[in-house]
């Protein structure tokens, strides 16, 4: 009997989500990751994967289960078995389809033949070539050795026999169908002449350009009349045979093993995820394999902006990469600088990288090391739509209480441009609370905020600034580093707004 | 199948059309020559101006069509025949497609299809015979390579058992329009549905009687009446579908051998027109010769009693001739006296050369001359006299093209050029661009009443330069001889002054 094998994606039963029925975690949006998972699962639909992205793993074994997968796949020869294996499994299952819808009922039972006849070569053939590449992740490993055991099988050897003994049946079976007038005469084919090639071997004297004159009729699936009369006869010419049939499918009418249809759907998450990334590194845009730790720390260098760079192929060299590290015991960071400087989309890369990692797949940076985070929590403000409003101070504060209940030490959580419907004084003073809880709580946060005062509040915060060029009149740079908070934010972006920056008037005059 | 009387290989673009034949044409007067070969046959004609309007380079492929020429000359009954045989086919081919044309309401099924491919390919067929007895009674007749191997062509490709095949074929096909028997041999495939069909036979419904059929059968087998529309319908689709590639395989016969005759009737059309020609030209006893045609990369030009075509042909009678033997010479300009005959030898020695590039023969006893990549006139007709200013950049817009289309390899004769501005201005035009030509090494000759740019020419003592002109006796009078010399200062205007006013 062959042995255990569970799922690709999970290396315990006590991390498989119990509920399929999940919904995206709170900050998919805030974070852009709906855009990011939509471009990954382009063309996947049908196997489902959303939930899959809407789980993060919560210990670290599980992780590294994944990312030594994610390794796996990324040699090519392992990469190709298993989409051939995919496509494989794709065209039986639209047999199987078929042998389920169809009308006629001998051809319900062909189309059930025909599916695990290709169960039977595309298993074998998976297993065959796995079994000759070197795999390094136990997830793989262990499915190579439960095919290895299914093949082995008596259920598994008794479908094959019983299905190659009846293909060969079916393929001897050689047909005539002789159109006379107002009869169809179906009978053995007892000729061998080619009529075409023949008349071809004469015709073709004078023009011998060759031409594929293979015969095409009846190419709807289901059948018409003639053809389930024609079949009809065949079925009494060879009787034997189809009673074979008929005994084939009341035995073998399930032979599909449940562990190979979990995982033909489950390694999917793994291909879409290297074909996204493959993508994205013809753009030149590069990724690396997280190091998940309890080491209390997130140490991200050369992050970059998913969403940013799958719009922009062909930018890789333009995206500025920036770095996030939280030194000793740095918790708290607070970013200011001018507007349009690339806050928001640092703020955004680094809840994507450590997203990421929690899943158990490639992050996109340079080097990314990052302690165990057990959730992510995210306040965007609509920036584009302020004004002084009560009440949506009061719906951003409920958001946040709700938020800071369920915030534990090992979370992170990144704020956007908090308060902003109030006066400066009101924002800093609530700022000021709030950050103080984080503090108190010894979270990671990320506090993204044009109240430059906030940088200051306490000898613990980090002050990351949103640099701009100043031998360049003040032209953004979208580089963050870490810098005392000036508030020079603000004359600049008023010029900007009228295109009166040093770049923008030398860009209309030079025209 | 291809006749090869044209050429020995078909190569790319045959007939490629030239951007400047319609000047070709007209400043050589060829029309004229097209007429004699066409003898009001419009097909011919158009043949002649194609064939002749593009020249070959390749002196292997001149003296291929020379050699067939020549035997053509001496079995012009033979060529004739090809001519009407082909004519005849395409003929009938034509009228047979106009009459079975379906008329557009109906849709039109694989078998009436088949029925009509089969009728033209009877055509066709007989059409093959004919040809194929003509060229088996003259093959003896022929010397040329061209013309050996066409008559050897038909001899192996239409055999007699070729013929008895296809019309077998033909005749099975005549079967499916009485309700003929088709069969198609099938293997199971996925889901039961057919598949690796293959036609097996098409045949006469009652080519064997029904008892010895069933006993063929070792299995039992059933019969589907075909009792309602919707199975007769699926019946049919299977017969169409058998029937498709057959109607292709005959369709692409057809094309091949209408091919084949439209190429003929062609070519045996062009050999047709140069026989007309020649016996006109032989009926003036004009002297008619084969040319030497040299490599491309030589500068030769050399005759003896060259005449121009045109003249003799429009005018009945035998024009003046001239000669010249010149080697590696690229400039020849041509100065002297008005209406003295320059414009006629710039024409004869055009004429000439194209003739001999398309494998024919020449107005002369004698013609040696480098074969050209291509051929330009630049000609200021010389009936045209309201020059102005205007026309100087239109003249300079047409050397611009030639130019952008010349190669060194190139005949460019130039009849006048510049003549639409002072002499001054014309000559240094000239010399720029005649200089470059000679410098390039380009075959040029010029006709011109420069006297500025003549002399500057002139005085160089080019090496490669042959000065010319026009001949005037002592007395003043025009022999329309063209004889080596110097340009002279005047043109001989006052000689015509006088011949006019005196």
């Amino acid at each position: 009997m062959s042995m255990e094998f569970r799922s690709i994606l999970y290396d315990s039963i006590e991390y498989e989500p119990d509920n399929w029925d999940i919904r995206a975690p709170l900050y998919f949006p805030d974070l852009n990751l709906d855009q990011i998972i939509g471009a990954i699962l382009a063309g996947k639909e049908e196997y489902r994967l959303e939930p899959f992205f809407y789980r993060s793993l919560k210990d670290i074994s599980s992780i590294n289960y994944r990312l030594d997968v994610m390794r796996d796949v990324e040699n090519p020869d392992i990469y190709n078995a298993i989409t051939v294996f995919a496509a494989g499994m794709k065209r039986i299952r639209e047999y199987m389809g078929f042998s389920l819808t169809l009308h006629n009922s001998l051809q319900k039972k062909k189309w059930l033949l025909d599916a695990a006849g290709l169960y039977c070569e595309t298993v074998s053939v998976l297993h065959a070539v796995l079994a000759s590449l070197h795999i390094g992740s136990s997830g793989l490993r262990l499915f190579c050795d439960w095919l290895t055991g299914y093949l082995g099988s008596d259920a598994y050897k008794t479908l094959y026999t019983d299905t190659d003994s009846l293909f060969k049946e079916f393929g001897s079976i050689r047909y005539s169908v002789e159109i006379e007038g107002d009869r169809v005469i179906v009978g053995e084919d007892r000729y061998c002449d080619d009529y075409c090639e023949l008349m071809k071997e004469s015709f073709g004297r004078i023009n011998d350009t060759v031409f594929d004159y293979s015969i095409r009729f009846f190419t709807d699936v289901e059948m018409c009349s003639l053809e389930g009369r024609i079949i009809d006869i065949i079925s009494d010419m060879y009787a034997p045979v189809f009673k074979r049939l008929d005994e084939y499918c009341s035995k073998h009418l399930d032979f599909m093993d449940r562990t190979l249809e979990r995982f033909v759907r489950e390694i999917q998450f793994y291909i879409c995820f290297r074909d996204y990334i493959k993508k994205l590194g013809r753009s030149g845009f590069c990724f690396t394999y997280p190091s998940v730790s309890l080491k209390k720390e997130i140490r991200l260098t050369g992050g970059y902006d998913l969403a940013l760079a799958q719009k922009c192929p062909g930018l890789g060299a333009a995206i500025v990469p920036n770095d996030f590290l939280s030194i000793g015991g740095e918790r708290i960071f607070i970013l200011t600088g001018p507007n349009q400087g690339g806050k928001t989309t640092f703020a955004r890369t680094v809840g994507q990288i450590v997203f990421f990692a929690l899943l158990g797949c490639p992050v996109p940076c340079v080097t990314a090391d990052i302690c165990l985070i057990d959730n992510i929590f995210t306040h965007f403000s609509v920036e584009e739509n302020p004004g002084g409003n009560t009440g949506r101070l009061k719906e951003e504060l409920l958001r946040l209480k709700c938020i800071m209940n369920n915030m534990t030490a090992n979370s992170l959580i990144i704020i956007n441009e908090l308060f902003a419907s109030t006066t400066s004084n009101d924002a800093f003073k609530m700022g000021k609370r709030i950050l103080d809880h984080f503090g108190a709580l010894d979270c990671f946060c990320l506090y993204v905020t044009h109240i430059h005062e906030l940088a200051g509040i306490n000898g613990k915060t980090v002050s990351l600034v949103a640099a701009v060029d100043k031998d360049r009149g003040a032209a953004r740079t979208y580089r963050i580093i870490r810098k005392q908070a000036d508030g020079r934010a603000y004359a600049n972006s008023i010029a900007e707004k009228y295109h009166l920056t040093y770049e923008a008037i030398k860009g209309r005059i030079g025209t | 199948m291809k006749p090869y009387l044209l050429f020995e290989q078909y190569k790319g673009d045959l007939y490629h059309k030239i951007p400047n034949e319609k000047d070709l044409a007209e400043d050589l007067n060829l029309s004229a020559v097209f007429r004699a070969m066409a003898q009001n046959d419009s097909f011919i004609h158009n043949t002649a101006r194609q064939v002749i309007l593009c020249s070959l380079s390749d002196t292997e492929a001149i003296s291929y069509r020379q050699n067939v020429l020549k035997d053509c000359l001496n079995n012009q009954s033979v060529i004739r025949r090809l001519y009407d045989i082909s004519e005849n086919i395409m003929e009938e081919a034509a009228f047979y497609k106009q009459s079975t044309q379906p008329s557009f309401s109906r849709a039109v099924t694989v078998s009436y299809k088949l029925r009509n491919a089969a009728g033209l390919a009877d055509i066709l067929i007989a059409g093959l015979e004919t040809l194929r007895s003509t060229a088996h009674r003259y093959k003896g007749n022929f010397k040329s390579k061209g013309l050996t191997a066409f008559c050897l062509q038909q001899e192996t490709l239409l055999t007699d058992d070729f013929f008895i095949e296809l019309k077998k074929y033909i005749s099975d096909l005549g079967f499916i329009s009485e309700g003929g028997r088709i069969i198609i041999g099938s293997s199971i495939g996925k889901g039961l549905k057919g598949t690796a069909h293959i036609l097996r036979s098409i045949s006469n419904r009652n080519a064997d009687n029904k008892g010895s059929k069933e006993a063929n059968r070792s299995r039992q087998s059933g019969t589907i009446l075909l009792d309602n529309i919707s199975i007769a319908n699926n019946a049919k689709e299977v017969e169409e579908a058998g029937l498709v590639h057959i109607l292709r395989l005959l369709n692409r016969f057809n094309e091949s051998v209408l091919d084949f005759f439209d190429t003929l009737h062609f070519e045996a059309g062009f050999y047709a027109g140069c026989i007309n020609l020649h016996n006109i030209v032989k009926g003036h006893s004009a002297a008619v010769s084969f040319p030497v045609p040299d490599e491309a990369n030589k500068r030769n030009l050399s005759f003896e009693s060259l005449y121009d075509l045109s003249l003799l042909l429009n005018e009945q009678r035998q024009p003046v001739s001239n000669g010249l033997d010149t080697h590696d010479t690229c400039l020849y300009i041509i100065t002297g006296a008005n209406q003295g005959g320059k414009s006629t030898y710039l024409r004869s020695i055009g004429i000439a050369q194209l003739l001999m590039q398309c494998g024919m023969f020449v107005p002369a006893s004698y013609y040696r001359a480098n074969v050209s990549e291509s051929i330009f006139t630049y000609f200021t007709r010389e009936e045209d006299e309201s020059m102005n200013s205007g026309k100087l950049e239109e003249e300079l817009k047409r050397m611009n093209e030639i130019i952008s289309s010349a190669c060194r390899n190139s005949l460019i004769f130039m009849n006048e050029p510049f003549a639409t501005t002072t002499e001054r201005d014309g000559s240094k035009i000239a010399q720029d661009i005649v200089t470059a030509f000679y410098e390039l090494d380009v075959k040029t000759l010029v006709v011109t009443h420069l006297f500025e740019f003549a002399n500057l020419m002139f005085v160089q003592e080019l090496q490669k330069a042959v000065f010319l002109r026009a001949e005037r006796s002592d007395g003043g009078s025009r022999t329309f001889n063209i004889k080596e010399g110097e340009p002279l200062t005047t043109s001989y205007g006052e000689d015509i002054f006088n011949s006019v006013m005196g």
